[in-house]
């Protein structure tokens, strides 16, 4: 009630501001009437409808800022019924069909008395374009054939959710969004909840189904690079799930980009057994992927390092510490490093004044290959950052660490058709090629990045006050219009 | 006592001189009633051969008699030497000054009498109400009691009290000092062969200034309207007002229309009535 008293009071107040000045320039006159009515004495309806007429502007702002308050305040719409949302992450089609988590997941929702009238989404990302969203697919669940098992069922909808379904990352946060506000219930299917289960289900309104995890061996590209010794291009490829590397086969790689994908030989890349997996060497930077046993994954060498370029008294400093890097050629990306005040751009590197004390809780640099490229110092957990310590400063791994970043932030082209490739992706488009792989939290199980938030009372907006707007609106020009169509009609009248 | 305006005598010296443009020549015959009665209002103005188009009833048969050829006479017309004066008194006049208001009407009555017409005045709002008779160069000191006394009130309906004028008085010429807001005025219908408009108009617009509504409350029925004051609305009342006046001036028997607004000359206006009264 309160929420719909301060959005009346929001869009009503133009009304009442309008209402005032009206009220403020009006002028009275001793007058017949008649002037104004068409020479007709008006009966005391017509007095009333006149009266109400003069004020029909109002009336009908003042019908849309109601109708408008109602539909952001939802108070007329009390959440009611059950919504199951389904982790499309990649760790849900970990291990072997029919007995992965999604499908597990799948059966504990068709078990469940509460989907009878129930709405079930998937809370993944399109195969298209593989940007998060949030699809309703109840229709998954209601057309798998009269008679159909339960366990029919499940492959049914596993198998129309991998059709239409890229299952990349996971955040749970997505359950803020609007959509989910209608529903009293909410059950998260997932395999693992890594963020804290009691604050998930303190609110009363989410409820946690959590069906195990699978682990099966994987791999994953921790870091690439160019190493100037050697004048190759290298990518340290970390195995690890069920039995980890101990079951890795000899690797199979390919080339997958530019051009058409084709199986390189061993004198086109050097694979070498590392403690946490294999460093691959190449001559040239390209799109690349790995086979071992039955797990493949994608990745991509990058050229470069370039010569950064930095904006600022720190970022001009910080691109002088890689004047020894080449110099970017024309259609290179190059790093650049930007104050976090400025309004960065695409590959940016944003920076900001860090508090000492903190920076020196900072030893160093890790090993990017042994923190699966993701940590890039060691005792922070701000993991976005990249702390500049004097330490950090003398690493000669430093500036790797800034390419992988650099990398990390490249978008896909936006323009460009995905196609599944091992575990990952590979987008293509007019501005070129990418990878898109899962982030590496739904592999190791390491601390996700996105940490749980309770939805801050967001509402959605029921369709049917948009016809109900665009009705009182069309209402007023309609009123408006016939209005002006009178203007003769007191002339006529007299007449 | 109200004084007519300064112009008005200077109207009446040069107009005196003139003839009466609207005597109107009545060709009568002998059997007529009303030409057997003797009279200051019968003055014979010419004898004419008659001729096709005039009523073969008018022809003088005394005259025939004695020259064998047919001749009609024609008579200045008795009624055509006065006027019925109708002078709005209803709640809705209130809009303008009163003492201008007055004065006016009794400066356009002080030309008229000064000319040599006969006037019956009436204040009027649904019916006729006080009434002053003036005769040629007589005092006007009745008409001055009936502007002095008459209290703005009641409705008006120019229509019915031009009716009862009309029954009234054996005049043929209508002057009428009206806002005449009530559309059912016609002169054609009101009986009279002539008539003579004085519209008072409220400058509205003026009036309105910026404002973006008017609340409009009439003084005849109590009614009260919120009027949106926008392109609209004005559009609809310079309509109406337009159509009114238009009305008025296009009437077959409308000799004279003149719009009066608080502030504008007066002189102009008992200029143009003497005008139209004499060539």
């Amino acid at each position: 009630m309160f929420e719909f008293i301060i959005f009346l009071a929001a869009f009503g107040l133009p009304v009442a501001v309008l209402l005032f000045v009206t009220v403020r320039s009006r002028r009275k006159l001793v007058l017949p009437t008649a002037f104004f009515t068409g020479g007709k004495r008006p009966s005391p309806a017509a007095l009333f409808l006149r009266t109400i007429r003069a004020r029909s502007d109002l009336l009908f702002d003042l019908a849309l800022a109601l109708i408008a308050a109602l539909a952001f305040s939802g108070i007329l719409e009390r959440p009611r019924g059950v919504a199951f949302a389904i982790d499309c992450s990649r760790s849900v089609i970990s291990g072997y069909p029919g007995n992965r988590p999604l499908d597990a997941g799948l059966e504990a929702i068709i078990r469940d008395e509460r989907l009878r009238g129930a709405r079930v989404y998937a809370i993944g990302a399109d195969t298209a374009r593989l940007e998060p969203g949030i699809v309703d697919v109840t229709r998954f669940f209601g057309n798998a054939g009269a008679g159909a098992t339960v366990l029919e069922r499940v492959e049914s909808a596993a198998a129309r959710l991998e059709r239409s379904t890229a299952f990349l990352g996971f955040d749970p946060n997505a359950l803020n969004d609007p959509v989910f506000s209608r529903f009293a219930r909410v059950v998260l299917v997932t395999d693992r909840f890594l963020r804290d289960r009691q604050e998930f289900e303190r609110s009363g309104r989410f409820e946690l189904l959590e069906v195990g995890a699978a682990s099966e061996p994987w791999l994953y590209p921790a870091w690439t690079g160019y190493d100037p010794e050697s004048a190759t291009w290298k990518a340290a490829i970390v195995a690890g799930g069920y039995g980890g590397k101990a079951v890795l086969t000899e690797p199979v790689v390919y080339r997958a980009g530019p051009g058409p994908v084709k199986e390189l030989r061993p004198g086109d890349c050097i694979r070498e057994r590392t403690a946490y997996g294999f460093r691959l060497s190449f001559p040239v930077p390209g799109i690349y992927a790995i086979k071992s046993g039955t797990t493949a994954v994608p990745f991509e060498v990058p050229g470069g390092p370039y010569r950064p370029a930095g904006s600022g008294k720190f970022g001009e400093a910080m691109a002088g510490l890689f004047a020894f890097l080449p110099a970017p050629g024309g259609g290179d990306t190059a790093l650049r490093f930007a104050p976090a005040s400025s309004r960065p751009r695409g590959g940016d590197l944003t920076f900001e004044p860090a508090d000492d004390r903190a920076a020196g809780s900072v030893l160093g640099l890790a090993d990017p290959g042994a923190a699966y490229g993701a940590t890039l110092q060691v005792g922070e957990p701000d993991r976005g950052a990249i702390a500049l310590t004097g330490r950090s400063l003398g690493d000669e791994e430093l500036p790797l660490l800034f390419w992988g970043a650099l990398n990390a932030r490249k978008p896909p082209p936006r323009d460009g058709s995905a196609q599944r490739t091992g575990e990952g992706w590979v987008v293509r488009g007019s501005s070129g090629t990418a990878v898109v792989n899962p982030p590496m939290e739904e592999y190791a199980g390491t601390q996700p990045s996105a940490a749980w938030e309770e939805p801050a009372g967001r509402r959605a907006i029921a369709w049917y006050w948009i016809p109900a707007l665009l009705a009182a609106y069309a209402g007023k020009i309609a009123f408006m219009a016939s209005r002006k169509g009178k203007k003769a009609a007191p002339v006529t009248a007299a007449e | 006592m109200i004084s007519p305006d300064p112009e008005c005598d200077a109207i009446v010296r040069a107009f005196r001189r003139r003839d009466s443009r609207s005597r109107t020549l009545l060709p009568v015959s002998s059997r007529e009633p009303s030409f057997r009665k003797g009279g200051f209002g019968f003055d014979l103005k010419t004898i004419r051969e008659y001729q096709p188009f005039d009523d073969p009833r008018s022809i003088d048969w005394k005259l025939y008699g004695r020259t064998d050829r047919a001749y009609v006479k024609e008579y200045f017309e008795d009624e055509s030497d006065g006027a019925a004066v109708l002078l709005d008194h209803s709640a809705s006049v209130r809009a303008f000054d009163r003492d201008v208001l007055a004065r006016f009407a009794f400066s356009l009555c002080y030309v008229l009498s000064s000319l040599g017409y006969l006037l019956t005045v009436f204040a009027y709002s649904d019916r006729l109400g006080a009434r002053a008779e003036i005769g040629r160069r007589s005092s006007l000191k009745d008409l001055d009691s009936l502007l002095s006394n008459a209290q703005p009130a009641g409705r008006t309906d120019s229509a019915q009290a031009a009716r009862e004028a009309r029954s009234r008085v054996p005049f043929q010429r209508l002057f009428v000092v009206s806002d005449f807001h009530d559309a059912s005025f016609v002169p054609s219908a009101s009986g009279f062969r002539s008539a003579y408009l004085v519209r008072l108009k409220v400058p509205v617009e003026s009036l309105a200034g910026d404002a973006a509504e008017l609340e409009i409350d009439d003084p005849e029925t109590g009614d009260r309207i919120h009027v949106p004051w926008d392109d609209e609305g004005k559009k609809l009342f310079r309509r109406y007002d337009a159509w009114i006046s238009g009305k008025l001036a296009s009437d077959p028997r409308t000799e004279l229309f003149v719009e009066l607004e608080p502030g504008t000359e007066r002189g102009p206006v008992y200029r143009a009535v003497a005008d139209k009264l004499h060539v």
